[in-house]
């Protein structure tokens, strides 16, 4: 009796939470990202490539995306790329999430489709900050 | 920090610049003072405090001040008040000021001068429709270190992006090296920085429109407070502007001021005149 009523509870609050997919090929940088935005109230998954994120996406669209540039199989860039086509691609805030800090992988960032930029190490200030600025928060 | 050490601390920032160090904000003390101790050639924090029971060189108590004295700020922190300056406090001057193009804005306690550019990127992305209209921002805070700073305008990688959306970045700053970024000269060129005690006589600064002087009173006790800021409304123009903290609350210290509807932290004079309905 006691565990239904908490798998209620937690079915609720999984449908009220904003869902966030994180995906970067380093489990170190999952981890860390999963702890801040969970803190914020999201309800995080954690991704390792670009293709998985891709196809999860098909499942299920995510309300917002923290994506690594860099991966093996497919890189941040052709994942957002094949994602604002996708039908509800749209729909997701993402966030590209790299060491790229010069103003060429930014532009070509935005140009993809991204929503904001975030230059790599990165800490709970600086994601809050730009969950605010794209209307997650 | 032994609580005769932070009381010593405490009472030497309050006399230097009427600042008041809460005993919650202690933990701040060794952070802050250790470079101090480490630049003046103090092997520990202990042995600098002694010297404070003397009689201190100047300079190492403007140092200590300083170190202090300096609080964190983020671009565009809150959004809500640059919206409010872009979208109200700034179209009010757009249509009232037809003879006067002249608008002064001062950021008091601007720290590494975040609060300052942020005001200088909200009228460079509005240029077009104050054209013709002159802007000075004067930016001032009492510790040179944290002033040289912001007058160089560079910031790492953290700091750039607190608060700071990538497309005013890319707008507004240039790459420096890998982790440090600069302001634009255009941009750079609109704010000028000076060391300005708000405990001094004001009658030598100019009149300003609008004044941006966020979280920095609660820092004073009451009484200064109502010092401060009655100097303060002295060099508002009659339909001038000021910016307090959203969360101040200023009834106790001022009976000069009135809210403004649906802008929190907005403020205009009781006995201004206004080309709007004050309520």
């Amino acid at each position: 009796m006691v565990e239904k009523t908490l798998f209620r509870a937690n079915e609720r609050i999984s449908i009220l939470m904003k869902t966030c997919m994180i995906v970067d090929d380093s489990r170190v940088v999952r981890k860390v990202a999963a702890r801040i935005i969970s803190d914020m109230g999201f309800d995080c998954t954690e991704v390792e490539d670009g293709q998985r994120a891709f196809d999860a996406c098909t499942e299920s669209m995510p309300d917002a995306i923290l994506l690594d540039w860099n991966m093996p199989v497919m890189s941040g860039i052709e994942f957002l790329e094949k994602l604002r086509m996708l039908e509800g691609g749209d729909k997701p805030k993402v966030l590209l999430c790299t060491t790229e800090n010069d103003t060429g992988h930014i532009k070509r960032a935005m140009n993809a489709g991204a929503d904001e930029y975030v230059m790599k190490p990165f800490n709970s200030d600086i994601i809050e900050s730009k969950f605010k600025q794209i209307g997650l928060l | 920090m032994k609580i005769s050490d932070f009381e010593r601390y405490s009472s030497l920032l309050k006399d230097q610049c009427g600042l008041i160090l809460s005993p919650e904000k202690s933990y701040l003390l060794d952070s802050r003072l250790l470079p101090v101790a480490k630049k003046w050639g103090y092997p520990t924090l202990p042995a600098m405090t002694m010297t404070l029971y003397g009689v201190p060189e100047p300079d190492l108590v403007r140092d200590i001040v300083e170190a202090m004295a300096n609080t964190d700020s983020a671009f565009f922190s809150p959004i809500a008040d640059f919206n409010t300056l872009s979208e109200f406090v700034l179209p009010y001057y757009d249509k009232g000021r037809k003879k006067n193009k002249q608008l002064n804005i001062w950021s008091a306690g601007c720290a590494a001068g975040q609060e300052a550019y942020s005001i200088a990127m909200t009228i460079e992305a509005r240029a077009e429709k104050m054209r013709g209209c002159r802007i000075g921002i004067d930016a001032t805070d009492i510790s040179t270190t944290i002033l040289d700073k912001a007058q160089s305008g560079t910031y790492n990688q953290y700091e750039i992006q607190n608060g700071l959306p990538v497309e005013m970045l890319l707008q507004y700053f240039d790459p420096v090296d890998k982790k440090t970024w600069a302001i634009k000269p255009k941009t750079k060129k609109m704010v000028r920085f000076d060391y300005f005690n708000l405990l001094r006589d004001m009658d030598e600064l100019p009149e300003y429109d609008i004044i941006f002087c966020r979280n920095v009173l609660p820092l004073f006790e009451k009484e200064t407070q109502a010092e401060v800021l009655h100097r303060m409304l002295e060099l508002l123009p009659e339909d001038g502007f000021i910016f307090l903290g959203a969360n101040e609350n200023i009834k106790a210290i001022t009976d000069e001021l009135i809210a403004v509807d649906d802008h929190p932290g907005l403020y205009i004079l009781k006995d201004g005149n206004y080309k709007f309905s004050k309520k």
